[in-house]
């Protein structure tokens, strides 16, 4: 694989090396009281010592969450090879969730596919073996390359307000809506996943920043920070 | 002039200024709080506002003038003018008459020494005048010119108002901006914009509506009108208006207006927006116009309504509008003595039917003399008696054109002075999204003219003003909001055409334009208070010659104080009229600009933002102890307290160093390496999988813009870095050429998703071995080779290639495993002497090499030819390339200079930017410059003039004061035939 080099969970125990991949801002998580665990090679933040205490954030205020272990799997190519690559219904701001996957139109000719890291090997097989038979279409892993928070709760739209231009009305920015913006005046893309949740995703070089940015304005409207557990049990009960 | 025939009142003992209980009153009488003011305890009620509290506790005197330190007292009430300007804890220039008190808050006075009653400056008024004219201080004190320092130091410790607090290392208070969209935004929360607000948000449209007011209501909640006021409110809250007060619109920038409220700047984005801004009741301009006392008839009736406040005991009012006469049966009823009101206009006015809703007929006139207040028409206040606040007012019939008519002056003893010189729209945010500022000679107001799209205006500040007009208006302006949304249906569009009817059958108020001045040459008639720009200035300025209101604005500051003009632009234009012998329409007015309100400038900054890249790795920098500095948009490792060791760990055993802020690029497709071809001037089409290539990018005149490598990964596959501060141009660059030529080629930016270390130094290949099982041996893995290996278990791209200079490997990975990668390497070369290196250490490894630092060495003028890069340059090439044609021109050109480098003859470093000088003249620049401890001599790098260019010339740097002396050499410092590189 030529760009074996960008996907980490093609890491491996090696020479005594056993290789955890890291968000940025592990460090951070720690201090807060996270507990860490790995997670199909990712170092996450499982919980910060009650998941309930966390969901009840989240229904009261809101949560905030890192999530940058998230595969993120960029498509390039001409709109009507891309749209034969992807799933039915994508429309321009608009993402779609299928396969257990997030298929989110940068533009046009660019594609972004989140999903979760147990899933990465046989998306990306898949992709592959999709752009493999489409000439001008590519395939490229930046799951390090974009860090990527979840702020979730009602006030989820305050704090984005307090970093973001973005529109988040209903009416302007549904449920899967998709967007391009800038947040704490670096690039970024968020991502409503659904109701008053939200995906932001950018740099990974400004993951530090963008947390302290992101937590600051969080606290001053009474979020709380979340794992991934409390995560799990939220997009669970939005399935149910 | 004949002596005023003085009228005495008799006098009773002084009436306790708080009243009994007012409908609408805003205080809490069963609670009480303090605050302190100058260190005196103040008792006050919540509700009350700063100024309130202090006015109950006695005070009349708020604040001393910026210029002549006269005392001045309450005049708006409403936070409009500057004459209560106060400092609260470290905010300087809080406005008293709207600052709500709070429980053990330290006010202070401003701009008096050594006390608010008593100030040693008011020296500048009583004898100062002569030497006080505007401009004063580039006339008074330009002479002896050595003395302007000192001037300056105690006309700096003069002026201004207010104290800032010592520098903190951190902000003691939060400010926040929030980003608020909406389909309208009304600004304004009178009738009109509640109505407004209402209407739209019940046609369905989302609608903010913000008002500078602590409750919404505007001149309702003053004139006895609060449950109406209430009412409205509660009316847009139902509609599901989102009501931000109190909180100040500031300006339009663009369609956004900032929103100042408490400590968070609201950036609304509406697609409609509704200014219902109201009107500013304006000043009169006579002899002591300001003076305690001396008060707008609506602050006055703030006062009694709001704080249940009694404003005096004995009132003179002095209109030229129905507001005045308002004002005065209410402060009668407010238990205030009016004795006399004095009516610019002729007999006969006012006496229109009162618009109260009281079932009372009659007007205001009537009234009036019903209780036995005398009126007297064509009359106004010539002057206003009193050394510290008002005793009497001068009163005197004036002819329609504002002329005092001689011999008709009466004095009217008074410790209140209620003055109401007309209004004027409060049409500053009109202006700013783009209308045009339009005389209406029938009211002597400027209006704004057609509105731009988008923009609607209701109520005073489009006109209507009495009765239900506000109400009208402003339902009206709402409905066309929303509908221009798609919102409504025909039903609402004919109840808004309806209304729009019954305006336009609606007739103006009887008003008398106030004259410009009267009373000049009795005292100082004050335009503008902010300033201290007396009529005298205005005219001053005219006959310097600054005879447009933008150049007498500059030149006298009048409307550039707190007051944004609100008080003082009517009055200036009326001035400079008088003086030029223009009309009011051709004198027009100044630029209206934000901000519209006063502000402080922690609340325009925000919060502090600070976009920092940093490398995964950049932890283990910091507990190393290194020295982290910027590097364009990145904070890396300077060094780690020891460059000159750094540096001789490189090249003795092997040092580590963090590169992952290079660009870095995938280009894939099966035109890449034709699309590479045509962006650099050598060759990358024929590279060989798995080999690197060094690549200059030019721009299309041929100058250098970046550099870095080029890895063949596949076929079709290319690996690209570029500098680290050029890597978002470089993209941008590769993106718009691809936009351009449709190639079949991709381009994905991965400078974040990869960390990249650069494990170089005589020790590499062994500490390598034990990370990988990639065969690392000379023969496997040569110079210029790229590989991909797991290092450490990680999967990495290896590049073979040496920027400084010596055997090295750059590791490229996933950023996840930045500190595991960096930790593995650290401790495979410990029994190797490895050692981390920063930046400081880089420049002087690559200096030693000639490597070139683009931006650094280069600039925006070098091409590569001068820059002794001529062999990276392929005009052979087949195919056309980004520059070509420049190069070409450039090659067959004697250049203005070449880079070289340089060893200095003397040990001496110079800086770099210093000149090279040939015959006494510059001829060219010092670009890199250092002291190599390996090489024991300092070196450097320079452009020089082309005949310098050769190995051994001598040249001399002229440097801060010193001549040095250097020579030059066109090769490498350190291992010139790349032995290291490639061993």
């Amino acid at each position: 694989m030529t760009l074996e080099f960008l996907s980490p969970d093609r890491a491996r125990v090696q020479m005594g090396f056993e290789p955890v991949a890291r968000s940025a801002v592990e460090r951070a998580l720690r201090e807060a009281g996270a507990r860490l665990e790995v997670r199909d090679g990712w170092s996450v933040a499982a919980d910060f010592g009650s998941i309930d205490a966390e969901l009840r954030a989240c229904k009261e205020a809101a949560g905030i969450a890192e999530c940058s272990y998230l595969s993120k799997l960029e498509l390039q190519g001409p709109g009507d090879a891309l749209a034969q690559v992807m799933p039915a219904g994508i429309e321009p701001g608009r993402s779609l969730r299928s396969g257990g996957a997030w298929w989110c139109p940068i533009h046009p000719e660019r594609l972004l596919v989140l999903c979760p890291a147990s899933a990465t090997d046989t998306m990306r097989e898949r992709l592959e073996r999709d752009v493999a038979d489409r000439a001008g279409t590519s395939l490229v892993e930046v799951t390090t390359g974009l860090a990527a928070f979840t702020v979730t709760g009602p006030a989820s739209r305050e704090i984005l307000a307090r970093l973001s231009a973005l529109d988040t009305r209903p009416a302007s920015f549904p449920e899967r809506g998709f967007a391009p913006v800038s947040v704490a005046r670096i690039p970024a893309m968020v991502l409503r996943e659904g109701g008053d949740r939200f995906l932001v995703l950018f740099g990974s070089a400004y993951a530090d920043y963008v947390w302290t940015a992101l937590t600051d304005a969080g606290r001053a409207l009474g979020a709380s920070l979340v794992g991934a557990d409390a995560l799990e049990r939220l997009a669970e009960a939005d399935d149910a | 002039m004949t002596r005023p025939r003085l009228e005495r009142l008799q006098r009773t003992e002084p009436a306790p200024a708080r009243l009994g209980p007012q409908p609408g009153e805003r205080i809490d009488r069963a609670t009480e709080l303090t605050f302190t003011f100058d260190g005196k305890l103040v008792r006050a009620h919540p509700g009350d506002t700063i100024a309130s509290a202090l006015f109950a506790a006695g005070r009349r005197t708020f604040s001393r003038s910026f210029k002549y330190h006269r005392p001045r007292g309450l005049l708006c009430c409403a936070g409009q003018c500057p004459n209560c300007l106060v400092q609260v804890g470290d905010a300087a220039g809080v406005r008293a008459c709207t600052e709500p008190v709070r429980e053990g808050m330290e006010v202070h006075h401003l701009n008096a020494t050594p006390s608010l009653d008593l100030d040693v400056m008011r020296a500048t008024d009583l004898a100062g005048g002569p030497f006080t004219p505007p401009g004063f201080y580039y006339k008074t004190f330009i002479r002896p010119r050595k003395a302007w320092p000192l001037y300056e130091k105690v006309l700096r410790s003069v002026a201004g108002l207010g104290r800032i607090g010592a520098p903190k290392p951190h902000r003691e208070s939060r400010t926040d901006y929030r980003r608020r969209h909406a389909d309208v935004l009304v600004v304004g929360g009178g009738p009109a914009g509640l109505v407004s607000a209402a209407r739209a948000a019940e046609l369905g449209a989302d609608v903010v509506l913000v008002d500078e007011g602590v409750e919404p209501g505007g001149h309702l909640l003053a004139e006895g009108r609060h449950e109406l006021a209430c009412a409205l409110a509660q009316r847009a809250r139902d509609a599901g208006v989102d009501l931000l007060a109190p909180a100040a619109a500031l300006g339009n920038f663009d369609g956004i207006v900032p929103v100042w409220a408490g400590d968070t700047l609201h950036q609304i984005r509406a697609r409609r927006q509704v200014a219902a801004t109201g009107a500013i009741e304006q000043p009169l301009i006579f002899a002591g116009n300001d003076l305690p006392g001396v008060m707008l008839s609506g602050g006055a009736r703030r006062l009694a309504a709001l704080y249940a406040l009694r404003p005096g005991e004995v009132a003179v009012v002095a209109t030229c509008d129905d507001r005045g006469l308002e004002a005065a049966l209410a402060l009668r009823e407010a238990g205030v003595r009016v004795a006399a009101v004095a009516d610019l206009r002729p007999a006969g006015a006012g006496t229109a039917a009162l618009s109260r809703g009281d079932g009372s007929s009659g007007g205001h006139a009537d009234a009036l003399r019903a209780v036995g207040v005398e009126l007297l028409h064509e009359t106004t206040v010539v002057k206003a008696e009193g050394r510290s606040s008002v005793r009497a007012a001068v009163l005197a019939s004036v002819d329609p054109s504002g002329r005092e008519r001689p011999g008709t002056r009466r004095l009217v003893e008074c410790d209140l002075l209620v003055v109401s010189g007309g209004e004027v729209p409060a049409g500053s945010l009109l202006l700013q999204a783009g209308a045009r500022a339009v005389y209406d000679p029938d009211t002597g107001r400027f209006n704004a003219g057609e509105l731009p799209e988008g923009v609607h205006a209701a109520g005073a500040v489009a006109g209507a003003r009495d009765g239900v007009e506000p109400e009208l208006s402003g339902s009206a302006a709402g409905a066309d909001a929303a509908h221009a949304l798609g919102l409504g249906d025909e039903r609402s569009r004919g109840q808004a055409n309806e209304e729009r009817a019954r305006l336009a059958r609606s007739t103006a108020p009887e008003a008398a334009p106030a004259p410009a001045v009267v009373g000049e040459g009795e005292g100082k008639c004050f335009v503008c208070l902010c300033e201290d720009v007396t009529a005298k200035d205005i005219a001053y300025s005219v006959g310097e010659g600054f005879d447009s209101i933008e150049l007498a604005k500059r030149y006298t500051t009048v409307t550039m104080g707190p007051c944004q003009g609100r008080m003082c632009q009517l009055a200036s234009i009326r001035l400079m009229a008088r003086s030029t012998g223009l009309s009011l329409d051709q004198v027009g007015t100044t630029t209206a600009r934000p901000p519209w309100s006063s502000v402080p400038m922690g609340v325009l900054a925000g919060r502090p933002f600070e976009p920092a890249k940093r490398s995964s790795i950049h932890a283990r920098h910091r507990a190393l102890g290194a020295t982290v500095m910027w590097a364009g948009d990145w904070r890396r490792a300077y060094d780690y307290g020891d460059p000159e060791g750094e540096v001789l760990a490189v090249h003795e055993r092997a040092g580590l160093i963090d590169v992952s802020t290079l660009g870095k690029m995938i280009l894939q497709g099966p035109e890449a390496g034709a699309f590479l071809d045509r962006l650099y001037p050598n060759r990358h089409a024929n590279l060989k999988v798995g080999r690197i290539r060094y690549g200059v990018l030019g721009s299309d005149s041929g100058r250098i813009m970046d550099d870095g490598t080029i890895c063949r990964l596949a076929q079709d596959a290319f690996y690209v870095t570029t500098t680290s501060s050029g890597a978002e141009a470089v993209e941008g660059w590769f993106q718009w050429w691809q936009t351009e030529w449709r190639m079949d080629v991709r381009i994905t930016d991965v400078t974040p998703a990869l960390a990249a270390v650069n494990l170089a130094g005589p020790r590499a290949r062994e500490i390598m071995a034990a990370l990988t099982d990639l065969d690392c041996s000379n023969e496997a893995f040569a110079y210029l080779d790229g590989k991909r290996a797991h290092v450490a278990g990680v999967p990495a791209l290896l590049l073979r290639i040496g920027f400084v200079g010596e055997l090295g490997y750059e590791i490229h990975f996933p950023a996840a495993f930045g500190e595991h990668v960096w930790d593995a390497v650290m401790e495979a070369g410990a029994p190797d002497g490895l050692r981390p290196f920063g930046l400081e250490p880089q420049r002087v490894l690559r200096l030693q090499k000639m490597h070139i630092l683009v931006g650094q060495d280069t600039d925006s003028e070098s091409n590569p030819f001068d820059a002794a890069m001529p062999w990276i340059v392929k005009l052979d090439k087949e195919d056309d390339f980004i520059g070509r044609w420049a190069l070409e021109q450039a090659q067959g050109r004697e250049p203005v200079g070449k880079l070289v480098g340089f060893t200095m003859n003397d040990g001496a470093s110079p800086n770099e930017g210093a000149a090279i000088v040939v015959d006494e003249g510059p001829a060219g620049r010092v670009t890199s410059s250092r002291f190599s401890r390996k090489l024991g001599r300092a070196i450097g790098m320079a452009w020089v003039p082309p005949s310098l260019a050769r190995d051994g010339a001598a040249i001399e740097i002229a440097d801060e004061g010193r001549r040095l002396r250097a020579e030059v050499t066109t090769t490498p410092f350190y291992d010139p035939d790349q032995e290291r590189l490639r061993s």
